[in-house]
């Protein structure tokens, strides 16, 4: 009777799509078949800007969006690019997730005409690099490759280090010919990319939230019937605990990978990633609450009221 | 209207020319400008999205001037002999048909400019309106509808130079 | 099964009776979106059509065309068939070899084969008649040597297909370069036989002196690939940055070194090549409309599960590739059929363990042939133009050439190490 097309950007053995999979099946026996998810990963429909906007235009229902590539249509969203934002322990951040700040976070999508239904972990940032990750004072004067935001550019710039945006089509090749020096990304894109090839450092920092961002079409969620809507949240809730479970094991058959195909993979202990955090942390905050006005400034308000013990 | 036609076509091909050569320009500077070391590279950011954003308006505002040129691919081989052996005005039907179709293609693109205008998207690394990526197909598809129309009324020949092209 | 029917029916009328690509596809687009997919909004039109050229791995091409446009304009070709002649020149037709030696040469530093014909076909066409070839080989020649430079990187098709398939360009570039060489040795042992059955003489050899000469009066256009590919090889800039540096390096040697160009021929030739960029970039955007309803419409999952039953290997599936861009190639441009062909058929041929750089090859040389075979061969119709020769003359001409093409794209396609063996060597 409902008929949803979802697109994101994964490919099929990845984490997100795995999870979506189950989703779907989920939501096909909760409404008796009533409402069928068609997934179109990679990229298939587009690129993530497009496939945002054809689910505002309703061309498309739904997309799984990784909160970086939302920034034009919602500033606030940005607050995801903020270093060190998310606690290491996973319970924690579902907390935050569930709490004021996650709800906060996705009712500031109403008013950009899309209904954002929550919010999915997929993994953390690390960084890898081919001078030495040894500590802080090991950034100063590297490049780094990022996506064009404001708030990742001062993450770098608060311990010295240049970034450079650069689409991500041309990242393997940019290490390999040293136009950039380092990059940042999870472990298993790393893998997946085979970034191994032409990096040499891996410092496993976990200093940068994955975070999706489930968004659907606001006129085709609300033709659902109300135990529909239900049965669809209940379907992306219950899918958290295999999709962490997922990405931590992708996560840790990445590191194994990557460490046997010769890189020097060092794990950061808590008190470095304090420290970095007190420098990275508020230089990326500052720039977030520069390009997020009002609603971003409400919004850090929360989250520093929520994690502040 | 022949003086307006030909006035269009020249600011067309220098607005062309200066676009391209800024595209080029900017790239270029963002070589130089990380080859030289610089820190200044980062904040170049934007060069990457603002020339491919050009680059749009370069193929969208192009295509008037290649219809006008007689430039655009397709096989014309047929279509005379076709024309001459059943009197059937093809060059007239392709003509109102192209019309047609880029009027209509250019009243979606005036909905998809107000669609994208409400929606407040932005473009992040540029700072402006997502509705820039927009215009540029509503300007192409109403400079080509110009030129189907002027071809259709008599105004231009576009169809020798395509003869031309064809090498026939 | 009606409506494809009548799909199907509406492009071939509208082919035949000469309508404009651009509107043909964008007919069946709006075609498939009314019978098949009539609730989407209109807006999607727009929206996909502009998304589709939103690309940066795209970018290279408008770049390159100009870098082509600006070097057949100025003194950069002419100098680079100059000194291909004064060391080819005097083998027994040497002028062939010089032909095709050059076409290689400009090749290196062009994306686009129809741009090669147009820099080249006025400067050797003369000089091969003079040296005693006939006319039609002379003509078949010039149309089908251009072919090398979509394969010798850099290539506007293989970007093209990177952009379709987000495969590595610089892998598809090197991988060119292998298939691009064995294209134009076949072309001269071809031509090597010709000029032997006929008799053709070479010209008088010239002396050493006068080879470094020639050469040293090509260095600048010779510095070219050495800048591109080894820009992009040694870490200097990215692909995409290569083809503009391209461009600043032919306004610097046309301009300042050569004097072959003013400020108004500058504009001038860059107006052209924006014109190109948008010929084929309006392709694109309405090629992207028709891909994305052929993904909606879950057409790659149908061809698989077909193959499957039938019991198809990869075998089969490439003959059934070749023949299928080989018939396409024939009525359309290779760039629609480019942009109508992968989308379906790439995932299967990943699903049949096919390297995705050994089947950008494939499809690569199949956009080659379409170049050159009639009735719709872009290259036919450049020569012609830019010879004042009728198509007719060039495609009496032209069989042999399509030929030797075809033998090379079954050793291509049976044989993946000659498409493999450079990647590996220089990218590991
Ligand atoms: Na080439
Ligand atoms: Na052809």
């Amino acid at each position: 009777d409902f008929t949803a097309k979802i697109g994101h950007l994964e490919s099929t053995t990845q984490s997100r799509h795995v999870a979506l999979e189950k989703v779907a099946a989920a939501v096909a026996e909760k409404t008796g078949g009533a409402v069928e998810f068609q997934l179109f990963p990679q990229g298939q429909l587009g690129q993530q800007r497009e496939m945002t906007e054809a689910v505002q235009m309703g061309s498309l229902e739904a997309t799984v969006a990784p909160a970086a590539f939302l920034g034009g249509f919602n500033p606030v969203v940005s607050v995801m690019d903020i270093p060190f934002l998310l606690p290491d322990d996973p319970a924690e951040a579902q907390a935050l997730r569930d709490g004021p700040f996650g709800q906060q976070l996705c009712e500031s999508f109403a008013t950009r005409g899309v209904t954002c239904i929550g919010l999915w972990p997929n993994g953390r940032k690390s960084f890898s690099s081919n001078k030495p990750l040894d500590g802080i004072d090991a950034f100063d004067g590297q490049r780094f490759r990022v996506m064009d935001s404001r708030v990742l550019i001062e993450q770098f710039r608060s311990v010295g280090a240049a970034a450079m945006a650069l689409p991500f089509s041309e990242l393997y090749t940019a290490l390999q010919t040293g136009v950039v020096e380092g990059q940042e990304n999870p472990l298993d894109t790393i893998r997946a990319m085979k970034y191994n090839e032409v990096q040499e450092n891996l410092l496993v920092s976990d200093h940068g939230a994955m975070e999706d961002v489930i968004l659907f079409n606001t006129a085709w969620w609300e033709s659902l019937p109300e135990e529909y809507r239900t049965a669809i949240r209940e379907a992306f809730a219950e899918a958290v605990p295999e999709l962490t479970a997922h990405k931590a094991a992708a996560v840790a058959s990445a590191q194994a990978d990557l460490e046997a195909a010769g890189m020097n993979v060092r794990v950061m202990t808590p008190e470095e990633k304090a420290a970095m955090r007190e420098v990275m942390y508020p230089a990326a905050r500052d720039a977030y609450l520069e390009l997020a006005g009002d609603e971003g400034r409400a919004l850090i308000e929360t989250y520093e009221g929520e994690t502040a013990h | 209207m022949q003086r307006f036609l030909d006035g269009l076509a020249r600011v067309e091909a220098v607005v062309l020319a200066a676009t391209f050569l800024g595209m080029v320009g900017l790239y270029a500077l963002n070589v130089a400008v990380r080859a030289s070391g610089s820190g200044f590279a980062t904040e170049l950011y934007w060069i990457e999205e603002a020339v491919r954003t050009l680059m749009i308006y370069l193929v969208f505002l192009g295509c008037g001037l290649a219809l006008q040129q007689g430039r655009h691919v397709g096989v014309y081989a047929w279509r005379d002999r076709i024309e001459a052996r059943t009197g059937l005005p093809l060059r007239r039907l392709i003509d109102l048909f192209g019309l047609l179709f880029c009027l209509w293609l250019a009243w979606i693109a005036v909905e998809v400019c107000q669609f994208v205008l409400n929606s407040r998207q932005m473009i992040p690394s540029l700072g402006v309106s997502a509705v820039w990526l927009y215009v540029a197909p509503l300007a192409g598809f109403v400079l080509m509808a110009l030129r189907f129309g002027a071809s259709l009324f008599g105004l231009i020949d576009r169809y020798t130079p395509q003869m031309h092209e064809a090498g026939e | 099964m009606i409506r494809l029917g009548f799909i199907a029916v509406l492009g071939a009328a509208l082919l035949v009776g000469g309508f404009e690509m651009f509107l043909i596809l964008g007919a069946l687009a709006l075609a498939t979106k009314q019978l098949f997919f009539a609730s989407l909004p209109d807006m999607v039109l727009i929206q996909k059509a502009v998304g589709s050229v939103n690309h940066s791995t795209l970018l290279a091409i408008p770049f390159f065309i100009l870098a082509a446009e600006l070097m057949g304009d100025g003194q950069i070709a002419r100098r680079l068939t100059d000194a291909m002649r004064a060391f080819l020149g005097h083998l027994p037709g040497g002028m062939g070899y010089t032909a095709i030696g050059g076409a290689m040469a400009f090749g290196s530093v062009s994306g686009s084969a129809p741009a090669t014909v147009a820099a080249l076909g006025r400067l050797v066409y003369p000089e091969m008649r003079k040296e005693g070839f006939s006319e039609k080989f002379t003509l078949g020649l010039i149309a089908s040597s251009a072919e090398t430079a979509l394969l010798i990187p850099p290539s506007i098709t293989m970007i093209i297909y990177a952009w379709m398939t987000g495969t590595s360009v610089a892998e598809l570039f090197i991988a060119g370069l292998a298939v691009g060489v064995t294209l134009g040795l076949a072309f001269a042992i071809y031509t090597w036989w010709v000029a032997r059955r006929s008799g053709v003489r070479g010209a008088a050899a010239l002396p050493w002196g006068e080879r470094i000469r020639a050469l040293g009066r090509a260095g600048w256009a010779l510095g070219m690939p050495i800048i591109i590919m080894g820009g992009i090889y040694s870490g200097m800039f990215t692909p995409t940055e290569a083809a503009a540096v391209s461009v600043v390096y032919a306004i610097l040697v046309e301009m300042v070194i050569y004097r072959s160009m003013g400020l108004g021929r500058l504009i001038s030739v860059t107006q052209r090549a924006a014109v190109s960029t948008a010929v084929i970039f309006i392709l694109l955007a309405i090629g992207g409309l028709v891909s994305y309803f052929i993904t909606l419409a879950q057409v790659p999952a149908t061809i698989i599960t077909f193959l499957n039953e039938v019991g198809a290997g990869p075998v089969i599936f490439l003959m059934t590739v070749n023949v299928a861009f080989f018939i396409a190639g024939m009525f359309i441009d290779p760039n629609s059929a480019l942009l109508i062909l992968v989308p379906p058929l790439y995932p299967v041929a990943l699903a049949m363990g096919i390297d995705p750089i050994h089947f950008g090859m494939i499809v690569t040389l199949n956009i080659t042939i379409g170049m050159i075979t009639p009735p719709f061969g872009l290259d036919l119709f450049v020569a012609s133009s830019t010879l004042r020769k009728p198509v007719l003359t060039i495609i009496s001409g032209i069989w042999p050439f399509v030929g030797v093409n075809i033998i090379v794209l079954l050793i291509v396609t049976y044989i993946p190490e000659i498409s493999l063996f450079l990647p590996r060597l220089v990218l590991g």
